[in-house]
């Protein structure tokens, strides 16, 4: 389903349910060709720094965006945000929280470890679309990515 | 012959004509004897016997009268050659007889003349009284001068014999007068010399060399043996000299025999055994054929004078010493005729400060290579000024021998001689002045930082001349106190300037003039402005070059003094207020008084030993003593067994002045109560602060202590129960935190899935078939909401509340904008009154707003016109808000239940929701400590109310 070579969303999230919602809804747009899938939090630091199984993924295209849960096995969200904003070339990586928690906690460290986002999921699936699609839509189209 | 001279013999005896009748009567005798016989051998014997006593006659009277002429030539020569004047005057004062002398004295002899004719009359007046005398048979004798008519005045001795007849009358008389002028002035010298002899302090003796024997001696040698002149004479020489002396004596006696004369230091010895000093002296006299006639020795006692060399002595030593010590040196310099100067001596000082001997000062060019370059000049100048007869004094600086910079001062006198015209030599005196140079320079760096101490002094400094008044000098201090410049103040008084006050510059010359000085003497001036100043002033005085001065030093009191009269008034005040204090005191006493008696407090007072003083009726009573005055005296060691611990806390009270401030005790009293008791224990102090007794209070605390532990038991359930709460409330924030994330998500896939189903299988479900899904969906919503409900419930009772002024009506504007659509304002009239602000949570308010407001809209959402109002009412201690709906309105039956979680008095098909709005309302409020209502009426509206305290006094 997607080119491993070109990567333009990064999409980290262990419920498969919600997975799968959200591809539907990028796919809506057809922003979801480009999209890679994985299940926690280590395998996205593997896929981001190219290392265990990802070892020799060709780096020089980042993804346009990150959209990162919190609630992940291994490693969770906000340690995932933190690794890649502490590298110095992944930080400028955009990355969106996409979770179910709205404490405000989780929020404020999101934002102080240099999230670009937090969009809370929906109960409702008409929101939850709408969410999805605006985000793909803004990140892969309106946003301007670093070279 | 003369017959006078004949007939002035005859009254004497004749032993010659005795003589001679004598030999005439043995020969007469022996021819009458022998007669006869010759007659017989001769006739002629008569004429033998005639011509025998004829020529015997003429033999005899030959012999006789040439004896007798011999006798009277002899006479005559005898008479004339004396030097006396022999005369004989008769009665008539004739001159019948002058000798020859009286030719040698008066050029003639007075032979014939009357005495005064011959004499002249002055001589005659003299000797005329010895004349008559001599004339009345009286032999006279006398000395005296005798003013001669020629031949001068002689100094005579006279002798007159009167010539007495054989009837006693005085027919004239002999004189015999000698000139002893010689005779008179040897015997003046003669006395004198004696006198001389006699009186002289040295004493003298003369002895004879051929015995060794003292023949005379003066008064003083005899004084010098402390005896009498007799008990010297006649005593050999030696004798008088200290036996261990008397080989040297010998020797210059022998030595003073050969050559004349020998001077000598010996020791005499006085008859007592006294040994004393003596300078001899010894003259041998010789004769004229130097034959040793005698010797005189003057001898001097010189026990004095060496007593005085001792000292002398002693003098030069000690002036040695001195001059070797003295930083000073004096000189002699010999000037040549060439004008050069050579020293001819220099005292020792000279050697010691300059390190140059004598001998090398002689040397060319000395004092040119000592001297220092730069004062040459001024020694140049200084010895001009010298040769040109002057004194001169110059300071000069050497170089020592040592290396050593000294200055001198010289001091130098010319000694001009009138017959050279020149000077020919010089002497002075030179001081090492070295440190008094160095002094100088110092006193005039010293002077230099007076003057800068002067100048730069914060206290004012003047210096006035006293004669006339005058400022002479003054500081910037003074210049800046008074407002004068330096210019405008000198040279004149102080009162010219106005800036003393005449009365008190009086007051203040006249104290000067009395005591010459003036301590800090209160006095008032005038500043330039006029401002009057009050001033502290203290004067010296000083004498400068001669004059005198006075250095004032001023010090500004005005600020002081203005503070001393605030200070009086403040006293004055005082005064009153104690005269009141006093009254209240008395008034306090008699109040502790009664204090003492109705307390029912232990009160007490003790002394520094712990003993009673005074205590209240209440612990007497405890003590088990019927009046208080029992006490007095006695110490808790009286009444309880174990007073140690008691006594021991009041001492240290007592000693380290900390209270000691509601100990709380068991107390178990003499009068058999047991009681809890808190005391307090302070030190009693006097008014000057020492510690003198100790001042107790003890207060029945039983009840309280009771009560206390009730409370603490409490306090730890109360903590017990605090720690179970706070458990069970982290259990919820974890509980919650995974419902958020957790219990979401399957609805989230519930919903979506259905969803799925519904879009992707569209063709083969039917309409019912699709109604089922939407309920699903919908059921899952509502799952959804339920959770957000319960959640933000729940969050709201643990989240921290930040408060701060809310402005409620800006709030409740902006939340209700939130909410309503375009469709609810036309439909809905908003009546939002103005609403005061409240201290509260800015989003917790935000939420209450959110949920009133959001109800009200829900429940005026089936009517056509609609209207909500927004107020607020105010209480006593509360702010009351309101929302008013004119809606659906409620049963007031149920009204308790509105409040309550999940509590709904609607069903679901009238109104959305799921019954947790009001009561996270509740929560908040409840939170800010306020309180919630509502009233209502159904089909006619609700009111909302919601209470917030006033200000502060939130608790949670």
């Amino acid at each position: 389903m997607n080119d491993k070579n070109i990567v333009e969303v990064l999409l980290v999230e262990d419920n498969p349910r919600d997975a799968e919602l959200t591809i539907r809804a990028l796919k809506r747009h057809n922003l979801a060709n480009q999209l890679f899938h994985v299940r926690d939090g280590a395998e996205a630091l593997d896929f981001l720094f190219a290392r265990g199984k990802y070892e020799g993924r060709p780096t020089d295209i980042s993804p346009k965006v990150v959209l990162l849960d919190l609630k992940l096995p291994k490693v969770n969200g906000l340690e995932v945000l933190r690794l890649m904003k502490d590298d110095s070339h992944l930080h400028t990586i955009p990355v969106v929280m996409v979770t179910s928690s709205a404490e405000d906690p989780d929020i404020k460290a999101a934002y102080n470890l240099g999230a670009n986002g937090y969009v809370i999921k929906p109960v409702q699936f008409d929101a939850f679309m709408e969410a999805m699609s605006n985000l793909g839509v803004y990140w892969l189209m309106v946003n301007h990515p670093m070279k | 012959m003369n017959k006078s001279l004949l007939s002035s013999l005859s009254g004497y005896p004749n032993w010659e004509a005795l003589k001679i009748t004598g030999i005439y009567l043995i020969l007469g005798s022996v021819w009458i004897l022998f007669s006869g016989r010759l007659a017989t051998i001769s006739p002629y014997k008569d004429w033998g016997y005639l011509l025998v006593t004829a020529l015997l006659l003429y033999w005899l009277i030959n012999r006789f009268a040439s004896r007798l002429q011999a006798n009277i030539k002899q006479l005559h020569l005898l008479i004339n050659a004396l030097p006396a004047l022999i005369s004989y005057v008769d009665s008539n004062r004739h001159y019948q007889f002058t000798n020859e002398s009286y030719r040698e004295w008066f050029g003639e002899k007075a032979q014939g003349k009357y005495l005064e004719e011959a004499l002249g009359q002055a001589a005659y007046q003299k000797i005329s009284k010895y004349v008559d005398r001599a004339l009345s048979g009286e032999t006279v004798y006398y000395e005296t001068e005798i003013p001669y008519q020629d031949g001068g005045a002689r100094f005579v001795n006279a002798t007159y014999i009167p010539d007495v007849a054989a009837n006693g009358q005085v027919k004239g008389f002999f004189a015999l007068v000698q000139d002893i002028s010689e005779q008179k002035e040897a015997r003046e010298k003669l006395r004198q010399w004696a006198d001389a002899f006699e009186g002289c302090a040295h004493g003298i003796a003369i002895d004879d060399p051929d015995t060794n024997r003292i023949v005379v001696c003066n008064p003083a040698f005899a004084n010098m043996h402390k005896c009498r002149v007799e008990d010297i004479v006649g005593f050999s020489i030696l004798s008088l000299y200290a036996p261990s002396d008397h080989e040297h004596v010998r020797a210059n006696i022998e030595r003073a025999d050969q050559i004349g004369h020998a001077r000598y230091e010996s020791r005499m010895i006085r008859k007592d055994g006294s040994i004393f000093p003596v300078q001899m002296d010894i003259v041998s006299v010789l004769g004229d054929d130097g034959e040793l006639l005698y010797r005189v020795t003057t001898s001097q006692d010189i026990s004095e004078r060496k007593r005085a060399e001792k000292i002398l002595q002693e003098s030069e030593e000690r002036y040695r010493m001195v001059s070797e010590l003295t930083s000073d040196y004096a000189y002699k310099d010999r000037v040549e005729a060439d004008g050069s100067i050579m020293p001819e001596w220099f005292t020792e000082s000279f050697t010691k400060i300059t390190g140059y001997t004598l001998e090398e000062t002689r040397m060319a060019g000395f004092w040119q290579q000592i001297l220092y370059p730069e004062d040459i000049p001024i020694l140049v100048s200084h010895i001009q000024k010298i040769l040109s007869g002057q004194s001169d004094a110059d300071e000069v600086r050497v170089i020592t021998k040592a290396g050593e910079t000294r200055w001198l001062r010289d001091f130098a006198n010319p000694i001009w001689d009138a017959d050279q015209k020149r000077v020919v030599s010089l002497y002075g005196a030179v001081q090492d002045i070295t440190e008094s140079k160095n002094a100088e320079v110092a006193l005039q760096q010293s002077e230099e930082r007076f003057a800068s101490v002067f100048h730069s002094s914060p206290t004012p400094i003047a210096l006035t001349r006293l004669a006339d008044g005058k400022i002479m000098n003054v500081n910037e201090a003074f210049c800046q106190l008074f407002g004068y410049s330096h210019e405008e103040i000198i040279g004149h008084t102080s009162l010219e300037l106005g800036i003393s006050d005449p009365e008190s510059r009086q007051k203040a010359v006249e104290t000067l003039k009395e005591k010459g000085v003036i301590r800090d003497l209160e006095q008032k001036a005038r500043n330039r402005n006029g401002a009057q100043l009050h001033i502290l002033n203290s004067v010296e005085t000083i004498n400068v070059n001669g004059e005198s001065y006075a250095l004032t030093t001023i010090i500004d009191i005005t600020e002081r003094k203005r503070a001393e009269a605030a200070l009086q008034k403040t006293y004055d005040e005082l005064e009153i207020k104690v005269q009141e204090r006093t009254a209240a005191l008395s008034q306090a006493n008699a109040l502790l008084q009664a204090l003492l008696d109705y307390m029912p407090d232990q009160i007490y007072f003790k002394d520094l030993r712990c003993r009673f003083i005074r205590n209240s009726r209440s612990q007497a009573s405890l003590l088990g003593l019927s009046d208080p005055i029992q006490a007095v005296g006695k110490t808790d060691f009286d009444f309880f067994p174990h007073a140690a611990k008691a006594y021991a806390d009041e001492q240290e009270v007592m000693r380290s002045g900390k209270p000691l401030v509601d100990l709380e005790e068991w107390v178990v009293w003499p009068s058999g109560t047991e009681t809890w008791v808190s005391t307090t224990k302070v030190p009693l102090r006097n008014s000057d602060g020492e510690t003198i007794g100790i001042f107790g209070i003890s207060r029945d605390i039983t009840e309280r202590k009771h009560a206390e532990q009730a409370v603490q038991q409490l306090n730890a359930d109360l903590e017990q129960q605090a720690v179970q709460l706070q458990n069970a409330n982290k259990e919820l924030e974890a509980f919650s935190y995974s419902v958020s994330h957790d219990l979401r998500a399957p609805l989230r896939a519930i919903d979506g899935y259905t969803r799925i189903l519904v879009e992707d299988y569209e063709a083969i479900i039917d309409a019912e078939g699709k109604r089922v899904c939407s309920v699903i969906s919908a059921e899952a919503r509502r799952m959804g909401q339920l959770i957000d409900d319960l959640l933000t419930f729940s969050r709201l009772g643990r989240k921290e509340m930040h408060l701060s002024n809310i402005e409620m009506k800006a709030l409740a504007v902006s939340t209700l904008n939130e909410l309503i659509s375009e469709s609810d304002r036309e439909r809905v009239e908003f009546k939002i009154a103005s609403l005061p602000a409240v201290q509260a949570d800015s989003s917790l308010m935000h939420q209450v707003w959110i949920n009133l407001l959001s109800n009200a809209l829900k429940f005026t959402s089936k009517k056509e016109r609609a209207i909500i109002e927004v107020g607020s009412k105010s209480g006593q201690d509360e702010i009351i808000y309101y929302v008013h709906d004119s809606g659906a309105g409620f049963d007031m039956d149920y009204a308790n239940k509105l409040f309550g979680v999940f509590q709904r008095l609607h069903s679901e098909s009238e109104f959305e929701g799921t019954g947790v709005g009001l009561a996270i309302v509740q929560r908040i409020i409840r939170r800010h400590g306020g309180r919630v209502w509502a009233e209502g009426e159904v089909g006619n509206g609700a009111t909302f109310y919601f209470a917030l305290p006033r200000e502060e006094n939130h608790h949670e």
